[in-house]
């Protein structure tokens, strides 16, 4: 399984940047439609074709991407604690802190100051919580939350190596508000219907994904345990995840429909969650030596964190250049999203190596990670 | 070259990207920071390769993974 670790780190990275193209392959066939036709915007004409359903199931096969960092997280705080130990020490949790920090506050601020150059200023408070939070691009709630928990991993440890069961049911149960908050803010009930308990759970990441990081842990200290329930019910879990692959497209139309909206932004939903934990019991359990593109998405594991934390900003850039430049292509959602995904991971990929062969490589993991 | 100098480079230079950089056989790699999550995988998967062994899951423990000595030393044994 260990092995496997890097391979499902680097599904997770295109994952992720699959996941981040949809915004912009959506954005250019409902909001920028009037860029290659002569309509109104927005236009959903898209909506329900064949087109949309095609994206609708590649980005619902990407909805596993940070469930599979948070795991493997997991799992190193889990290998890094020691057999001896009651729980990780203080000084590797700093260490890997104070790892994560540097890069993630030099993408922040470079992404902050391309926007100041593009016309939107912030204040200076402004710029405190989105640094804290991880609101400077989409997919940089996932820093905060890893930092918070490998903080409160000195107390998930011990809970996870004495009482795995418990603190397992204990996380999902947590899942009980956080759903509850997603559907009712899906459904447009509004944060003043809700209350603020539920517009916690709905805001802050932590809850929902606490489960990821703590089934990493338990697996490692379970080790045996795990590898005979996940060999007992693989067929199981490859059954489920094909099922809920395909019913998190049709739930998602079905919220849409009964929000009345015509549109709203696909998110992380019970049955997506469902989907992201078969999917992941199916990789850590697949016991082929030798899985397609092993090296590659190897390769790509490594730089997991690098590509993840400048995936975003390439995207914007590709994406506006291509409304600006070829704005034809937008029409064209498959070619438009293969353009976004592979300069998304290329280009990070292409920068990290060059990085890596020049006299500064010594700063790279200042930089990358 | 042996183990423990395979072991050195390729941590200095896949690992701390530094040719340069100060390591001793005894330094706690998890500790100071200098493995992380993706660095144990990557010298799991560096290991395997270079030394035609294969690593048994329950055998990547903080233990064997924590220093130079440390991995030699599981080497050897195995």
């Amino acid at each position: 399984m260990v092995r496997r670790l890097l391979y499902i780190n680097g599904l997770a990275t295109i994952a992720a940047v699959i996941h981040h193209s949809m915004h912009w392959i959506l954005t250019g066939l409902f909001w920028w439609t009037d860029r290659y036709r002569s309509v109104t915007i927005p236009n959903y004409d898209e909506l329900g074709s064949l087109s949309y359903y095609g994206i609708r199931l590649i980005d619902q096969l990407a909805f596993f991407g940070v469930p599979a960092f948070l795991f493997v997280s997991g799992f190193f705080i889990a290998i890094a604690t020691g057999s001896n130990e009651k729980t990780i020490s203080w000084k590797i949790v700093g260490n890997r802190i104070k790892k994560l920090l540097p890069p993630y506050f030099l993408w922040s601020f470079v992404i902050i100051l391309l926007d100041r150059l593009l016309g939107t200023a912030y204040s200076l408070q402004a710029i405190t919580k989105a640094l804290i939070t991880g609101g400077v691009a989409p997919p940089f709630y996932y820093v905060p939350v890893l930092i918070q928990l490998l903080i409160l991993s000195v107390f998930l440890v011990p809970l996870s190596r004495a009482r795995p069961i418990l603190i397992l049911v204990f996380t999902l149960l947590l899942q009980i508000p956080v759903t509850i908050a997603t559907y009712t803010s899906i459904l447009e009930k509004g944060a003043a219907d809700t209350g603020l308990f539920f517009s916690i759970f709905r805001d802050w990441h932590l809850p929902g994904y606490v489960f990821w990081f703590v089934l990493g842990l338990v697996v490692k200290f379970h080790l045996p345990e795990a590898q005979k329930f996940l060999e007992r019910y693989f067929r199981l879990f490859v059954f489920g995840a094909i099922l809920t692959f395909f019913l998190g497209v049709v739930e998602w139309d079905f919220l849409r429909v009964l929000s009345n909206r015509e549109w709203i932004s696909p998110q992380l939903t019970l049955i997506d969650k469902v989907f992201a934990l078969l999917l992941l019991l199916v990789l850590i359990s697949i016991r082929q030596p030798q899985l397609p593109l092993y090296s590659q998405l190897n390769y790509i594991g490594v730089r997991s964190y690098g590509v993840y934390l400048t995936h975003s900003l390439v995207l914007a850039l590709v994406a506006k250049m291509t409304y600006h430049l070829f704005p034809s292509l937008l029409a064209f959602p498959y070619i438009f999203g293969f353009l976004l995904v592979a300069t998304g991971l290329i280009l990070p990929l292409i920068s990290m190596e060059l990085m890596n062969r020049s006299p500064l490589r010594r700063y790279y993991q200042y930089v990358f990670g | 070259m042996d183990h423990k100098t395979i072991l050195m480079d390729y941590i200095k230079n896949d690992i701390m990207r530094n040719r340069n950089a100060k390591l001793n056989e005894d330094d706690d790699l998890l500790s100071s920071g200098i493995l992380d999550s993706l660095g144990i995988l990557q010298l799991v998967a560096f290991i395997e390769k270079t030394f035609s062994i294969r690593i048994p899951d329950e055998d990547v423990l903080f233990e064997n993974f924590q220093s130079v000595n440390a991995m030699t030393a599981y080497l050897l044994k195995e």
